[in-house]
């Protein structure tokens, strides 16, 4: 729902970070549990960078897996939000990944 | 050959930035601040009527909509300190938006501030405000599957208000389901059944208010 205001930070970033050379591609991690839905976000940044630029820009968004860690000392990656830890079947979690959403990095070229 | 530039930015910084301002300024204020999160029509506002008759002035609200200060005229009628923001559009509110607010709002005497979000129970579970902790809504019309649909909101919530507990009889919705999912999300959460229209659940809901206000839970 949110993903266009997203979506504009990210096109500024990138575009400031480019400063003023082509861009070409830019890479992105989006978490599980970022709440930001990562294909409507590409394409977002597709239809702002055709505005800006007239050669198109490759958008590779990285999806991170969410990562749990149990009270228990356990690492997990559950395949269901609600599944429990495997080692001793509670629920005192916390998120080590997931909550990502970030710009990684950008490839520019010369004009 | 492209040049790679590495940037590794959060795009949630910026609004982490604001809401860092604004968590200063409540604790330089010893205030304490929650942002409440609910579909439209959960019952926040209700809620926040009765909590106005406890508190009266000394509450401070912030509430957000898409268009219309109705709700803030509601509390202001029921003698809370209220202050709208109309989003314009935006399913959510940022951080930038309550630091704008607060500039209009005399936090004199303030103990306790709630952030009525937009109605929504979705995106503004992303957006951190500065609050001490988040509130999540859920009316039992709405149905008892809504934290197993909508986890973002409910892992991150500190306490549950299930509203509208006088109209179990009529629909299908059970507390103890939404319990369990709640529980499963986040061991630590606080569950407080209410009803708007008797008054059920407000005791212990006021006292929980109190705690956070005289920062006994965080
Ligand atoms: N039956 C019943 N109705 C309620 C209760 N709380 C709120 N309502 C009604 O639900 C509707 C929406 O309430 P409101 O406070 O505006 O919800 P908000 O959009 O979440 O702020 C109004 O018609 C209220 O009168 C409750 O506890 N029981
Ligand atoms: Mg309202
Ligand atoms: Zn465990």
């Amino acid at each position: 729902m949110h993903e266009y205001g997203v979506a504009l930070e990210i096109a500024e970033t990138a575009l400031k970070n480019a400063g003023g050379r082509r861009l070409s591609k830019v890479l992105l991690r989006i978490g599980d549990l970022s709440g930001v839905f990562a294909e409507s976000l590409t394409m977002y940044l597709d239809l702002i960078f055709r505005e800006k630029q007239k050669e198109p820009v490759t958008i590779v968004a990285e999806k991170v897996p969410a990562r749990f860690k149990c009270a228990c000392g356990a690492a997990y990656s559950p395949d269901k939000i609600f599944d429990p830890c495997p080692s001793c079947g509670g629920f005192d979690r916390t998120v080590i990944d997931g909550k990502e959403c970030s710009i990684e990095s950008i490839e520019i070229e010369d004009a | 050959m492209p040049d790679s530039i590495k940037i590794s930015s959060n795009i949630h910084a910026a609004n982490d930035i604001v809401a860092n301002q604004n968590r200063a300024l409540f604790a330089e204020r010893d205030i304490a601040v929650l942002n409440m999160i609910g579909s439209p029509g959960s019952g926040k506002t209700s809620i926040l009527e009765r909590m106005a008759a406890r508190w009266g002035a000394s509450l401070a609200v912030i509430t957000g909509d898409i268009q219309t200060t109705f709700d803030a005229d509601r509390l202001k009628r029921a003698g809370a300190t209220a202050i709208q923001i109309e989003t314009g559009g935006s399913c959510h509110l940022s951080a930038a938006m309550v630091q704008k607010a607060l500039s209009g709002m005399n936090l004199d005497n303030k103990k306790l501030l709630i952030i009525e979000n937009v109605g929504n129970l979705v995106c503004p579970a992303g957006f951190d405000l500065g609050e001490s902790q988040k509130i999540a809504v859920l009316s039992v019309a709405e149905g008892d599957e809504k934290p197993a649909k909508y986890p973002a909101l409910f892992t991150r919530a500190a306490a549950v208000l299930i509203n509208k507990v006088d109209l179990l009889p009529y629909v299908k919705f059970s507390i103890d389901r939404v319990r369990e999912d709640c529980f499963k999300l986040n061991s630590r959460v606080k569950i407080f059944p209410l009803s708007c229209t008797t008054g059920e659940g407000f005791k212990e809901w006021m006292e929980y208010c109190e705690m956070v206000e005289s920062k006994k839970v965080f």
